[in-house]
């Protein structure tokens, strides 16, 4: 019989994946990495207060101290892996990897690289992020994306209603406003670039619209939410429990 | 209402991944990357003739070609992304990208930088392979897949009895509990030598059935191909959310 020991710091148990949060209120509507529900497992969210997005997006080094310590609670608490709900955390991906035993992917970006390997030598990759003003080249080689591969950046922060519902914390997101002007971004980097092969959302909100995204573009779309179940699938390792004769 | 029209060279629909599979004979059961169950959505295969195991293991560029036309096969057929079930496969990465317009991923290895990037470039990466005499630095970066910071320690399989003669010799059985066996204390000792080791990284098709077993054992994060071919997948199959608020 299996024994278990009590976690100390833990208030429940079974959480999967912990998850940093910004400082930040909006409506985090089903999709968003905010929402609960958007998962097929449990996960545990911790603000870090002070963490406002244009610090996050600049990678302000006096946040560190506050992100490693929520980070460690989070695997105090017992968390499988660490992840946030803003791509900009890329700035702190390093430090908070080195703070704990469990894997991280502090940001949607990190994707890049992978699924630019699954993409011939002459397709280019898109990025759709919050504000493509603060994704600085920086930033991109800290993802380990090769030099060599052709990348788009395109930025929601001039679309007036992603500005005004999410830029500028609303109390009110329609998600057919955000809907729309996703799709149009998508569809305009695609006309700019036929050789657009995957697109690669940055925002932690804008999952609820890769749907609407793949379907117009007809493109591969990955977002916070395909890095957090990879992440969540080799954390939580299934059971084939097939009947043995289907083989 | 949607108007759809008929895919010329497809004679049935739905499938989301095209696996090529090497031209081997053995039980591939559920959780093998060849056993249709281990996946959440069809799949559909496509046999390399002449591919067997050891000619891909011991490399093989004269086959450049034809998986690079089966690929294009299988994209007619209207499959959304391209795989493999073997790890080795890496090295016709490039020639089936760049073969065809959906993403491609034919080996379980090109997850190691990403996995890589996930964790303090201290910690070293197990990888266990079917054959270790064959899988090194080399091969993965003539497969284009950047070697990370982190230690990697690869470790074979090809001398575990059960395993030996049922995957690589194909004896025409197989023991998933002796396979379990060899498999788990293959990472038990990974992590005895290595007490830092961040994660486990499984190259090869037919370890996923024991990829649970090895986490189990040693606690680790352990990666395999379905963890591959189900990311790949995901970008193609974006999911509606209907939850609550």
């Amino acid at each position: 019989m299996p024994v278990y020991k009590t976690r100390p710091q833990a208030e429940a148990y079974g959480y999967c994946t912990g998850i940093l949060l910004l400082d930040y209120q909006g409506p985090f509507v089903p999709g968003d990495v905010g929402n609960a529900d958007t998962y097929d497992y449990p996960v545990l969210f911790k603000v870090v207060e002070g963490a406002t997005y244009p610090r996050v997006f600049t990678g302000d080094p006096e946040l560190e101290p506050a992100i490693i310590k929520a980070a460690q609670e989070l695997e105090a608490q017992g968390v499988k892996a660490i992840s946030s709900d803003c791509g900009f955390f890329l700035n702190y991906q390093d430090v908070i990897a080195k703070a704990v035993n469990i894997p991280v992917c502090a940001s949607s970006l990190l994707q890049v690289p992978f699924v630019a390997s699954f993409l011939g030598k002459s397709k280019s990759i898109g990025v759709i992020t919050a504000d493509s003003t603060a994704l600085s080249n920086h930033m991109i080689a800290k993802t380990g994306l090769d030099n060599d591969r052709k990348l788009v950046i395109k930025g929601m922060q001039e679309q007036p209603c992603f500005d005004k519902q999410i830029m500028q914390e609303g109390d009110e997101l329609v998600t057919e406003d955000i809907e729309r002007e996703t799709v149009e971004v998508a569809l305009e980097m695609q006309r700019e670039n036929p050789d657009l092969g995957a697109i690669v959302l940055e925002c932690s909100m804008l999952p609820p619209y890769s749907k609407a995204v793949q379907e117009a573009t007809g493109l591969p779309v990955y977002d916070f939410i395909t890095m957090i179940d990879y992440f969540q699938r080799g954390t939580h390792q299934k059971a084939y429990d097939t009947p043995r004769h289907y083989y | 209402m949607p108007t759809y029209s008929t895919r010329r060279g497809a004679y049935s629909y739905g499938h989301a991944v095209g696996i090529l599979l090497l031209d081997a004979k053995a039980p591939f059961i559920p959780g093998d990357v060849a056993n249709a169950t281990s996946y959440d959505f069809p799949v559909i295969y496509k046999t390399v003739e002449g591919l067997s195991t050891s000619v891909c293991l011991n490399g093989a560029p004269e086959f450049n070609e034809k998986l690079a036309e089966a690929a294009k096969e299988l994209a007619r057929e209207g499959v959304k992304g391209i795989s493999s079930d073997c790890g080795f496969m890496l090295q016709f990465q490039e020639a089936v990208a760049d073969a065809v317009d959906i993403p491609v991923c034919m080996s379980s290895l090109l997850q190691l930088p990403f996995i890589a990037r996930s964790l303090d470039p201290s910690q070293p990466i197990g990888v266990i392979t079917a054959d270790s005499t064959n899988l090194d630095e080399g091969f993965l970066t003539r497969g284009g897949v950047k070697l990370p910071p982190n230690p990697l320690i690869i470790r074979g399989m090809q001398d575990e009895p059960e395993f030996k003669t049922a995957v690589l010799e194909e004896k025409g059985s197989l023991d998933s509990d002796l396979i379990t066996a060899e498999t788990v204390a293959c990472a038990e000792k990974l992590l005895a030598e290595y007490p830092t080791m961040g994660a486990i990284l499984l190259e090869c098709s037919m370890l996923p059935p024991y990829a649970k077993a090895v986490q189990d054992a040693v606690g680790l994060p352990v990666y395999d191909f379905i963890s591959a071919i189900d990311y790949l997948s995901a970008g193609m199959r974006p999911r509606a959310y209907t939850g609550g608020y």
